[in-house]
């Protein structure tokens, strides 16, 4: 059963700029659906103020403390609303190497992110650098395949939640990337790294079997390599179901979300937006009575 | 492509769709929400309070001093440079302490380097200065071919800084490269300390993107310079370098 559409962005908004007259418009308000907005980053990299004003590309842009005002401002707009990150949050300015991310971890409380993820620089000062600063975050870390039982991280992060907004209910599950070559043993110690797709399948089924309306993946694993080495193109492809994957650690600056068809039919929406919180994305479904998506609409929004 | 399919099978159904459910919060999106914000969008105020206390105190650090220099070590230079030289070096010098086993070569792209030592003090935020990317380690396995495309592209392009690899050329032609003083070995693997950015082909180093991995490191180039400079001052060393005809160019 088809249970799942998207269209283009652009459609929408030609349509809605084309069609959307008071006549239409009162005709249709009451039939109105039930609509959670997403907002997300990724590989923020501690860029807590703008890039430098230096004359380079990016000077004046990005930054959390600017993220904060279009967060506010966004949040004041929408009834329903979370607000996730795919890790990387980590390393990358001087506050990161004298602070060793509590401003990071505080600026997102403060701005009331709903979850993170483990990104690989999460691990830069050490598993000990990393818990030292969780008290510091007031939203969970949500990652599923990073199994830290043997590590004094154990049970600082989980592996899924779900968020009742409305009556809907969003199930929320993470996906690390592979450790060995990438982090220093040192750093990451006795955690163990579980293959993404089977970690995948039984997060799907586990958030299905507890009624999830909407299933998202927070993915530090990558948007796409070549070779074997698994990316979110090749998770959309391989497991069912997932609704969106907001994606990390390429750095990748999708313009719009790449939308993938499994051989099941199923279509999935992976969206990512650079670095250094250059821009916010934003991911809005809606849905209908029975809470299946009517569609999904997708935007980054520039942080200039 | 995927995308266009979907697009094909439901662009009347979804012009319908639309025109019965959903137009108004559409019309509000599109309107209100994909607005872009201009360079005078104002920074939250609550959040730049609670960093600037964390902000001065940082500046504060920055000059903290963490070294001296006996001249002023600069970037001039026809490929070769005294900073390329000195950050090359640093390079091969801390891959080889916290690895544990030799660097044969060790380059930087000179365009990596974003400012000069100055003489006398150097503060920690002249290193940031200096490098202010995130590049990381890596270690490549190179074999002979690759060490002699390494040298081909120094002496063409002249644009790295070179540890452990000496070369003489004349335009495109090399007439004499030495490794460590010794001439290229056939079959021998020589080990490359080199940043991610041109390990992945950047700056022109394309050839470099298909070669091995012996391994790739978190060691930031910033934490490496910071690292080594620290620790000469503390074995009271000074910290100087020259150009010493590493790349002769003709």
């Amino acid at each position: 059963m088809r249970r799942r559409d998207f269209i283009k962005t652009s459609l929408l908004s030609s349509i809605a700029i084309n069609y959307g007259n008071p006549l239409f418009a009162d005709d249709l308000q009451p039939k109105k659906g039930k609509r959670i907005s997403i907002l997300h980053t990724n590989d923020m990299h501690s860029r807590i103020e703008s890039f430098p004003d230096d004359g380079s590309r990016w000077a004046n842009q990005g930054g959390m403390i600017r993220l904060a005002s279009l967060v506010s401002e966004i949040r004041s707009e929408e009834e329903n609303l979370l607000l996730l990150d795919a890790g990387d949050v980590f390393q990358g300015t001087p506050y990161f190497n004298f602070y060793g991310g509590k401003l990071e971890f505080k600026l997102m409380s403060q701005m009331g992110y709903d979850a993170s993820t483990i990104g690989n620089h999460e691990f830069d000062n050490g598993l000990k650098g990393l818990f030292d600063q969780m008290p510091h975050a007031s939203f969970p870390h949500i990652c599923s395949n990073y199994d830290f039982s043997k590590t004094l991280m154990a049970g600082a992060t989980i592996p899924y939640k779900i968020f009742k907004k409305s009556s809907l209910r969003i199930g929320v599950f993470g996906l690390g990337i592979e450790l060995q070559g990438l982090v220093g043993k040192k750093n990451y110690e006795n955690t163990q790294y579980l293959d993404p797709i089977g970690v995948a399948q039984e997060m799907v089924q586990e958030l299905k079997s507890k009624k999830s309306d909407l299933i998202i993946c927070l993915s530090h694993l990558g948007y796409s390599y070549r070779g074997n080495k698994i990316d979110d193109i090749k998770l959309a492809a391989a497991v069912s179901e997932i609704d969106l994957i907001i994606g990390g650690h390429t750095h990748t600056f999708l313009d719009e979300p790449t939308q993938i068809k499994n051989t099941e039919g199923h279509t999935t929406i992976i969206h990512q937006v650079g670095t250094g919180a250059l821009r916010l994305g934003k991911v809005d479904f809606e849905f209908n009575k029975e809470n299946k998506i009517n569609f999904a609409n997708a935007k980054s929004l520039p942080i200039y | 492509m995927i995308r266009n399919k979907i697009f094909k099978i439901w662009i009347c159904p979804a012009i319908l769709f639309l025109l019965t459910s959903c137009a108004p919060s559409l019309f509000k999106t599109g309107e209100g929400q994909f607005l872009l914000v201009g360079s005078d969008i104002p920074v939250d105020l609550a959040a730049q309070n609670f960093i600037h206390p964390y902000k001065e105190n940082l500046e504060k650090e920055m000059n903290a001093v963490i070294g001296e220099t006996t001249e002023a070590i600069l970037k001039t230079g026809n490929g070769e440079s005294a900073l390329g030289n000195l950050v090359a070096d640093f390079q091969k010098e801390f891959a080889e302490k916290e690895l544990g086993y030799p660097i044969d070569i060790s380059i930087i792209n000179n365009g990596g380097i974003r400012n000069t030592l100055p003489k006398g003090d150097i503060t920690l935020g002249n290193i940031y200065e200096l490098s202010p990317f995130d590049n990381y380690l890596q270690i490549l396995e190179l074999n002979e071919n690759d060490v002699l495309s390494l040298a081909e592209f120094a002496a063409s392009r002249k644009i790295l800084g070179i540890s452990g690899m000496k070369i003489t050329s004349q335009g495109e032609k090399i007439l004499e490269l030495k490794i460590n003083g010794k001439d290229l070995i056939p079959d021998k693997k020589y080990l490359l300390a080199v940043n991610d950015y041109l390990a992945n082909g950047g700056d022109g180093m394309g050839f470099l993107v298909e070669i091995p991995r012996k391994t790739e490191t978190d060691y930031l180039l910033r934490d490496i310079l910071i690292e080594i400079i620290k620790s000469k001052t503390e074995a009271g060393q000074k910290i100087e370098a020259k150009i010493e005809g590493r790349q002769k160019f003709d």
